[in-house]
């Protein structure tokens, strides 16, 4: 846990740095297309997060990932 | 020319007015694609112009038991799942929007129940005889609203099958700063679960009613790096609280007193019910990062995920996808996804002697094991909305174990998923 307190940290440095860099509006034309979302299909992405979650150990650590205990 | 397929306008280039927009609309989607949330929560972009339905319909496949592994009973055929998603988006004011989702599956087939050691020492694995046949329905709602810089969503859901029901909610908050540039992100949910087993001669359950609480925090972190690239990081903390154990599996414990394994004992014939802690503290963090690659009218996706519980399981999960558009409404996306996991404090496939503490679990997705999936998507983007298909394998083996009896599992499943399904705007 603290591994991960510290990456974090690290990263959010990084990240913050990484923002100083200044984008304006005019110039994010490839940052708004389709393909550049974070999720490009929240419906494909919910199935797929059930089907890891019944099948391996790690969750995704969301209570609203819907029900079923992964039983059977 | 292309059609954003969920608003469908035009999706237009090196204009003020639509770019502060959309990129506001791809940091806040990169903002609430939190670990902690799911979808329903995570669909917040600017708030939808058109009325939008979408559909996907899902068959998934779980490969037959391998015939090098001995099933000492029961069918080496396992689980066969149909899945129907249904999803309905409309605005509901001036700046929020109304997210609602469908989603029912049925599923059949045979699963693992434990495994024995046999006369050689060699692991015989037992399935459920009778074919499981379950239906499960599943309903959520997200209600998102938009201000200058503030995103806000809150979300319901309920999901229930013949042995199980739970209810979740969940708020999500991101800012944006720095011109729009950084975006801060908070979620926190919580569910409360019951699992009432079905008991049958055959598998005997022994609990009759059970529940399970789950709490979870997110905070994370979004930005632009340049023109052409994003990152997103977050980390979430979950605990679970209460029946975490699996009613349907048991597992063999060897040099039981035989006060326990008489057949009116606790572990009837060495066979113990699975039995897991009451608790569960869990940590995941995440980074994805966004690459426009306009030279080859393209995308790069890389996603990392690291996750810690306090039952000793580990785990790296590594994404990766291109996404290629081609011939104007065409985009084909072929993605990789690396897995690997350690097994549980108190998994093996058997005990050849008691543990101190009493938990015990022979279920293959508490084992040390890899997993590598391939998978190819294929859209056509229309002026009403978009197509697309797509086709999944994912296979698993052994991974390194604390000992010989925790590395894998003669249970490791190996699956096929396909996808077909439509958005559409009216």
């Amino acid at each position: 846990m603290i591994r991960i307190v510290k990456l974090s940290g690290v990263l959010l440095l990084v990240l913050m740095a990484a923002a100083c860099t200044q984008v304006k509006p005019w110039e994010r034309g490839e940052l708004a297309k389709q393909e550049m979302a974070f999720d490009v299909d929240p419906m494909e992405t919910q199935i797929k997060n059930h089907i890891y979650f019944s099948k391996e150990g790690s969750s995704s650590g969301s209570a609203v990932t819907g029900g079923g205990c992964g039983c059977n | 020319m292309r059609f954003d397929p969920f608003t469908g306008a035009e999706i237009m280039r090196n204009t003020k007015k639509s770019n502060k927009t959309n990129t506001l609309l791809s940091l806040t989607t990169a903002a609430l694609a939190l670990p902690g949330m799911t979808p329903q929560s995570a669909m917040a972009q600017a708030v939808t112009e058109d009325t939008i339905l979408s559909y996907r319909y899902s068959q998934y496949a779980e490969a037959e038991i391998d015939g090098s592994v001995d099933v000492g009973a029961g069918s080496r055929e396992r689980y066969d799942i149909s899945i129907h998603q249904l999803r309905f988006k409309t605005a509901i004011a001036g700046n929020a929007d109304m997210t609602v989702d469908l989603q029912q599956e049925s599923m059949s087939g045979a699963s693992p129940w434990y495994i024995l050691q046999d006369s050689d020492g060699e692991p015989v694995l037992v399935m459920s005889g009778a074919t499981i046949e379950e239906e499960r329905t599943d309903i959520g709602a997200n209600f998102t609203s938009y201000f200058d810089t503030i995103v806000s969503s809150t979300s319901l859901g309920y999901s229930t099958e013949n042995d199980y029901s739970s209810f979740s909610m969940s708020y999500a908050l991101s800012k944006a700063l720095n011109e729009k540039n950084v975006t801060l992100d908070f979620s926190i949910s919580g569910s409360q679960d019951f699992i009432e087993p079905t008991s049958t001669e055959e598998r005997p359950i022994p609990i009759d009613e059970e529940k399970k609480t789950s709490g979870s925090l997110s905070f994370g972190f979004s930005s632009v790096i340049d023109r052409t690239s994003i990152v997103s990081t977050a980390i979430s903390l979950t605990r679970y609280d209460g029946y975490l154990s699996d009613p349907y599996k048991r597992v063999q414990v060897m040099n039981l007193p035989d006060s326990s394994t008489g057949p009116t004992g606790n572990c009837p014939f060495t066979l113990c019910a699975d039995r897991r802690p009451d608790q569960r503290t869990q940590w995941d963090w995440t980074i994805r990062y966004r690459k426009s690659l306009t030279e080859y009218n393209a995308a790069l996706h890389l996603d990392y995920r690291y996750y810690t519980n306090d039952w000793e399981v580990d785990s790296h999960t590594v994404e990766a996808a291109w996404y290629q558009n081609f011939a104007e409404h065409w985009q084909v996306a072929p993605q990789v996804r690396w897995y690997t996991q350690t097994d549980a404090a108190f998994y093996q496939i058997y005990f050849e002697n008691p543990r101190n503490d009493g938990f015990y679990s022979s279920d293959y997705r508490l084992s040390a094991f890899d997993a590598v999936s391939a998978k190819i998507k294929l859209s056509r983007f229309f002026g009403f909305g978009a197509l697309h298909v797509s086709y999944e394998t994912y296979s698993s083996d052994a991974g390194t174990g604390r000992n010989e009896l925790s590395a894998g599992s003669p249970a490791l499943v190996d699956f096929t998923h396909v996808t077909a399904g439509i958005d559409y705007k009216f």
